[in-house]
């Protein structure tokens, strides 16, 4: 058998590296599967909106592409003008329907797109900075396969378990003097072992980020590959001239060339040493401790070795400064690696390299193929159990029962059999939840958490039955300013006034332990901005600036399901959302099918849902109060005068009359009309 | 059996790598510290000028000590002026050499903020936020009580316990616990070094073939077992000790101060919700000791996955995955409010600040337990365990008959 062969077949089978590499690429391709975030998540949430404006200005930008922008913008604050105006002819029956549907078709179709617009325009503002090198592009695939540095520590658990072996396996099974006296035993063989290792790192390698190419390229699909580097904002300020696919190839050869290095070094420490732990320590360390002990980002890129060749994106990176707030300086977070110091940096580890592999040969100590002692695979086995009992889950309780009628206009108070529980706002004491007990009249605080230091409770409240749920930020306060750490929304049993946390984000980049964890999430800015919320048994509903998102409770998946230009009112029965669209109409959202519905017949600024019926004030008919029955659809008049506003409590309904602006109850049997 | 633990203890962790890299580790431990001070301290060089340190310390003279009156009017006196001048940001930002900083107006209006205003103003104010705690919790026991939900009310009432009689009388230089509780790089060396050095515990006997032959001697078997666990602990007592005194020292060299050894941990702003009445320097000796524990936890997990491997490659590669996952899910659970998820994995132990830092309860059957209570015993409980799994899974090893025997000696 050549000696190769025999290499090959224990390096593979008697060591189980083919194992092991099935392993890695299970582990990597489901998590890459599970657990991929797209770089912008906006765009995801709102795809259709943002291809169509993406495809009319791809590419590099131009005098026509500003022009585009300023056109688009005026386009859309027009037509909202022209919408409102075209409703308002309509609905004081100036123009008839045909005419209506004709004209306010076009305008809604625009405004639908006004959000991918904003994301686009987003994108713009940065390319215009320096239109020569940035284009537009769809970036999510882009910046999901090239821009990030974290280092793939799965794969390098795989370089250490099947490299270290190569050479450690003969010093522990004491063989090295008796291969001294075999022929083929000398320089070939070590030759032979480094180069097979090479060779299978290579091609590791090479599938490995076929691997991630192709998940990508399924994904998110990797187009304009030509385009570029800086139209990625993560190489913003690079100085390198390179397209993005010329960067990726790029980055996968520094990999290599990394990769092969940790491999060599790997098996020089082993030749040195000849012992498994302390090779496997000293490798570990050298990875580990610049990746996460250096305190600049950049500062890794700067050492020779395979660390930074192995997480190259950096060398692509330009600088980056922030302001230091202390004394107003800016100072790097990045520095940019020039190509002499990169070359420098290449040059001395390629040295290194062969400086080890040269030590290598000359320690080198082999012996004629043997067969290794089969490892069985019960202790992994066990070791699978323990790790899958770590990872267990907690199942999520669900609450059914009678659903709640949730009004955005009421979102600061709600009230249920016992309590009624509102904001209290006053400008003595600092604004709180408070909760009233109806048989009593007692006033007493809603958060019970007498720890009020470091969080900060939102002005907003959402109740079904018993169970009431209020917002609130944690804050972290370990450097000179304070930060947000997390949202959390709390249930609250009304009866034992026992808390339960059933939502959590954690809204902090920077601080962790040792930092293992790289928060990137770029939907925080969505979680600052939440005016209210509203949920039912599965999903969590946040009210945004200009849009509804569903966030599942257990799987934390969200989705933008309602968009909006502005936020009139909404309402929520348990399964339907209600809410105000552009042409002051009512939609209907079914949450269980995710379906839409207009109301036919009712316009208006305002509404209120109760459990048979919406109140509203008729823009049809001089903003009169009336009724629509949700089982006939059918409409009855309430009162007889314009009212400005009106909200109601379970004895009368209370409005402010246009004509003198006072305000007046009325009995729900409509008959007591009183002024107050 | 003291002579077999210290031999055993030599035999070990008496090795010339585990010192140089315990050294090697020491110093990157301290040029860390020194990153961190560079970066964040409001008197380093990179920060700010070298006055703002000498002026600190003058001033210091004068405002450190017991909080008065008169300090806080004297202090008020120099910094409302500032304040008022820069408050509509209109004031001139040239540099003026008469200012008390040697910069402009609105460096010293930074300078007295950061440094006096705002620590003075915190710790005079704590007093009164304490007796809030006090009272709302009083207000929740008498509520509780009406509603007949037990649990909260015995919370309640631990809360008001721990929170009667607290406030800040001394004002004094911080800066340097601020930073040193949030200091977590030494015990992830730590833990690289455990790792190393317990690998070899078990599995030197199985490399050298030497595991026969000692179960055939009188003080084999458990003994040994029971002499390498008290060596592994010692050890990593010694190696926890040694890196969180290097830590200490560092940081109050780095920062130039030992101050404020006696002032109460609730001093820290980061720890106004502290579950724990003791000063700076009892914390730093308490979280000294639990992070040792914690750390002794995960040796004996290490210990644990080398009983079951004949050479250290793959007990290595699974130990540092274990490693790796327990501090992810320890970094995704970091400050959330799931507290049971929190506690449950004994990393929180090593960056047990999460566990001082707020008040959290865990239900023990109705009993609320302080959840750094409930971290402490939930670690006791893993460490039992794994002690129990080393034990069992090396006496089989030895003992087993038959065809057991070899099933799992071929391992």
């Amino acid at each position: 058998m050549p000696l190769w062969i025999c290499e090959l077949k224990k390096m593979l089978l008697y060591q189980k590296g083919l194992l092991y590499i099935g392993l890695f690429f299970i582990f990597s391709i489901s998590s890459m599967v599970l657990f991929d975030k797209p770089a912008n998540p906006d765009i995801e949430l709102n795809a259709s909106q943002y291809a169509s404006y993406l495809n009319q200005v791809k590419g590099a930008y131009s005098e026509e592409t500003q022009q585009f922008f300023a056109n688009e913008s005026a386009k859309i604050s027009e037509a909202k003008v022209k919408l409102k105006e075209a409703s308002d002819d309509y609905y004081d029956g100036n123009i008839n329907e045909s005419e209506y549907i004709s004209i306010s078709t076009p305008l809604g179709e625009i405004l639908q797109y006004e959000i991918g617009y904003k994301i686009i325009y987003d994108q713009f503002i940065y390319i215009r900075e320096e239109p020569e090198h940035r284009y537009f592009l769809y970036t999510n695939g882009w910046d999901g396969l090239i821009s990030n540095d974290n280092l793939d520590f799965l794969y390098i658990l795989l370089l250490l378990v099947l490299v270290t072996p190569v050479f450690c396996f003969e010093f522990d099974s004491k063989m090295t003097s008796l291969n001294l006296t075999v022929k083929k035993g000398a320089r070939n063989q070590a030759v032979c072992k480094v180069g097979l290792t090479c060779i299978t790192i290579v091609m590791l390698c090479l599938l490995n980020a076929g691997s991630k190419y192709g998940f990508y390229w399924l994904k998110y699909g990797l187009e304009n590959g030509n385009y570029p580097l800086q139209s990625l904002p993560y190489f913003a300020t690079s100085n390198k001239s390179s397209t993005l696919f010329e960067t990726f190839l790029w980055l996968t050869a520094s990999k290599i060339f990394g990769s092969v290095c940790f491999a060599i070094l790997i098996m020089f420490v082993s030749v040195l040493i000849k012992k498994y732990a302390f090779t496997l320590f000293t490798c570990t360390t050298l990875i580990l401790l610049p990746y996460y002990g250096l305190p600049l980002e950049s500062s890794k890129y700067f050492l020779s070795g395979p660390l930074g060749f192995m997480v190259s994106s950096g060398y692509f990176r330009g600088n980056e400064y922030v302001r230091n707030m202390m004394n107003g300086q800016m100072i790097f977070v990045f520095k940019e690696v020039s190509n002499r110091l990169w070359l420098y940096l290449f040059v001395t580890t390629l040295c290194l390299g062969i400086g080890m592999f040269l030590v290598i040969l000359i320690r080198n100590t082999n012996k004629w193929c043997e067969i290794a002692p089969r490892y069985r695979l019960r202790p992994l086995h066990l070791m699978l159990v323990i790790s899958l009992s770590f990872l267990s889950a907690c199942t999520s309780s669900t609450r059914t029962g009678e659903r709640n009628i949730y009004n955005y206009s009421f979102n600061q108070s709600y009230e249920n059999e016992y309590y009624h529980f509102y904001v209290e706002e006053s400008e003595t004491i600092e604004t709180q939840i408070v909760f009233l007990d109806k048989q009593t009249g007692e006033k007493q605080n809603f958060v019970r958490d007498p720890l009020s230091a470091l969080t900060r409770v939102e002005k907003t409240v959402f109740g079904n039955g018993i169970y009431v749920y209020f917002m609130k930020y944690d804050l972290d306060k370990s450097e000179i300013r304070e930060q947000m750490n997390r949202l959390s929304i709390i249930e609250v049993n009304s009866i034992t006034f026992d808390e339960k946390i059933i939502f959590e984000k954690n809204l902090n980049t920077a601080k962790t332990s040792i930092n293992l964890l790289k928060n990137t999430n770029k939907d925080m800015a969505f979680f600052h901005s939440i005016s209210g919320f509203f949920l039912d048994e599965e999903n969590i509903y946040f009210v945004g600036h200009n849009e509804i998102r569903r966030v599942h409770q257990s799987t934390g998946k969200m989705s933008v399901i309602i968009r909006f230009s502005i936020l009139r009112h909404l309402a929520f029965d348990g399964q339907t959302i209600y809410y105000i669209d552009e042409k002051s109409q009512v939609v209907k959202y079914d949450t269980r099918t995710d379906t839409e519905e207009v109301i036919h017949d009712m316009v208006t600024q305002y509404f209120i849902l109760t459990y048979n019926e919406i109140y509203f004030l008729n823009r049809k008919d001089r903003q009169k109060i009336y009724a629509m029955n949700l089982s006939n659809l059918t409409f009855r008049k309430i009162t007889d005068v314009p009212v400005l506003e009106f909200y109601f409590d379970e004895q009368s309904i209370i409005y402010v009359s246009k004509n003198d602006l006072k305000q007046y109850r009325m009995g729900w049997d409509q008959g007591l009309t009183s002024d107050l | 059996m003291i002579k077999l633990i210290v031999f055993e203890f030599q035999k070990h962790f008496l090795k010339p790598s585990i010192i140089v890299a315990v050294l090697l580790f020491s110093i990157l431990s301290i040029a860390k510290i020194h990153s961190i001070q560079n970066a964040n301290s409001l008197f380093s060089s990179s920060n700010t000028t070298p006055t703002w340190k000498g002026l600190y310390w003058n001033l210091y003279e004068e405002f450190g000590g017991p909080i008065t009156n008169e300090k806080i009017e004297k202090l008020m006196a120099i910094y409302r002026p500032l304040e008022n001048q820069t408050a509509d940001r209109t004031a001139s930002s040239d540099h003026n050499p008469d200012s008390y900083t040697g910069g402009n107006i609105y460096m010293d209006r930074n300078f007295f903020m950061w440094n006096y205003v705002n620590p003075m103003k915190y710790a005079y104010d704590y007093k009164i936020y304490a007796n809030q705690v006090v009272s709302a919790a009083e207000s929740n026991m008498d509520f509780f009580e009406s509603i007949g939900n037990t649990y909260e009310y015995k919370k309640n009432a631990v809360i008001k316990e721990r929170f009667q009689e607290r406030s800040i009388t001394i004002f004094s230089y911080k800066e340097m616990y601020h930073y040193y509780v949030q200091y977590d790089f030494s015990a992830f060396l730590v833990l690289l070094i455990c790792l190393y050095s317990l690998m070899h515990v078990f599995i030197s006997e199985k490399e050298t073939d030497m595991e026969m032959l000692l179960l055939t001697t009188k003080s084999g078997n458990n003994k040994t077992v029971f002499a390498k666990l008290i060596a592994s602990a010692v050890f990593v007592y010694m190696l926890c000790s040694w890196f969180w005194i290097v830590d200490f020292v560092a940081f109050s060299l780095l920062f130039g101060s030992f101050e404020s050894a006696s002032t109460p941990l609730y001093a820290l702003e980061d720890f106004v919700n502290s579950s724990i009445n003791v000063s700076l320097s009892q914390y730093a000796l308490l979280s000294g000791l639990i992070k040792t524990f914690g750390i002794f936890v995960f040796s004996l997990l290490f210990l644990l996955v080398s009983c079951f491997f004949k050479n250290a490659l793959v007990a290595f590669i699974v130990s540092l995955s274990f490693m790796i996952s327990l501090i992810f899910m320890n970094e995704v659970y970091m400050g959330s409010g799931r507290t049971l998820l929190k506690i449950i994995n004994p990393f929180v132990l090593v960056v047990n600040r999460e566990l001082f830092r707020k008040m959290e309860f865990v239900d023990l059957f109705g009993y609320p337990m302080i959840h750094y209570m409930a971290a402490i015993l939930l670690a006791v409980a893993w460490g039992l365990l794994l002690t129990l799994g080393i034990t069992v899974f090396v006496k089989k090893n030895g003992l087993s008959k038959g065809a057991k025997r070899h099933a799992i000696m071929d391992l």
